[in-house]
């Protein structure tokens, strides 16, 4: 889990791919909670989001199904950096244990390919809350990505 | 009941994350919580079917209510953890979370939920999960 933190120098000055970061961007809900992405390359990928009221659930913390939309699009993102560009592909299924309530002032979530296959992506992702005290690991998750047949074929 | 029907729609109301998504509690019964959300664009993803996170915010509310739904009214809960499965792409135009209590222990209850995307009288199941919430 903690190859995860190591942030990975850029290959060839880019951190991140053009086609991953359009695949990103066309995410409208991810424009929506305000995530960016900052690194998708080799294998890994980081996604940063600010938090903010919005994205809250009822004691003041960040919804579940917000960290785990930032650990899933991570993973999947990661995944395509793997594959031929252009490829498109969908998350099959994911599991994420949330291991501390979530708040601070951004999250990052940060994955990485455990296997690349030609049909599917196996990822794990953690996920970050950073504050001015440092970070904390708030969740963990491991998911599958499928390639759309199209990609492979 | 009342008085946790009540408890679990205020509880609903101060989710600003669900007023960001749009959802609301369409039913209530003990043990299934059934949550909608009409499908507008701010919550598609790259190849325009709704995101993974939208689904699994809605079948983790359902869930969550549904364990709430039989325990004390002053429970409060947290998601410790879980698996959701994407069997299909969601379109919508409206997305239903349906829920159904497997156990209430004394600190853990385990709660599965499936979404569907319902077009007129057709629904199709588009998600699965299965979570542990914890309370105190």
């Amino acid at each position: 889990m903690d190859e995860s933190r190591d942030r990975l120098p850029a290959v060839d000055g880019e951190p991140i791919a053009g086609w991953i970061r359009d695949h990103f961007e066309r995410q409208a809900f991810m424009d929506r909670i305000g995530a960016t992405i900052v690194r998708a390359e080799g294998g890994s990928a980081e996604i940063l989001l600010p938090v903010r009221v919005g994205l809250l659930q009822q004691h003041g913390f960040v919804h579940a199904g917000v960290v785990a939309a930032i650990a899933n699009a991570a993973g999947r993102c990661a995944a395509l950096s793997l594959w031929a560009e252009g490829t498109e592909a969908r998350t099959a299924e994911f599991k994420i244990s949330l291991l501390a309530p979530a708040s601070g002032a951004v999250l990052s979530a940060r994955s990485r390919v455990i296997r690349s296959g030609r049909r599917l992506g196996v990822f794990a992702a953690d996920v970050f809350a950073i504050a001015r005290g440092g970070e904390r690991c708030v969740a963990v998750a491991l998911g599958t990505i499928a390639r759309h047949p199209e990609s492979f074929r | 009941l009342d008085a946790i029907e009540r408890r679990i729609r205020e509880d609903f109301a101060r989710q600003d994350f669900m007023k960001t998504v749009g959802a609301e509690i369409v039913r209530f019964a003990p043990g299934c919580v059934e949550v909608q959300v009409d499908v507008h664009p701010a919550l598609l993803q790259q190849d325009g079917s709704v995101d993974a996170g939208v689904l699994s915010a809605m079948a983790d509310i359902s869930a969550g209510y549904a364990a709430m739904s039989l325990l004390d009214p002053r429970a409060e809960g947290l998601t410790a953890e879980f698996k959701i499965n994407f069997v299909a792409p969601a379109r919508g135009p409206r997305l239903v979370a349906r829920s159904r209590l497997i156990r209430v222990g004394r600190s853990l209850a385990a709660s599965a939920a499936d979404v569907f995307s319902v077009s007129g009288v057709e629904e199709t199941c588009v998600a699965t999960f299965l979570g542990t919430f914890a309370f105190k």
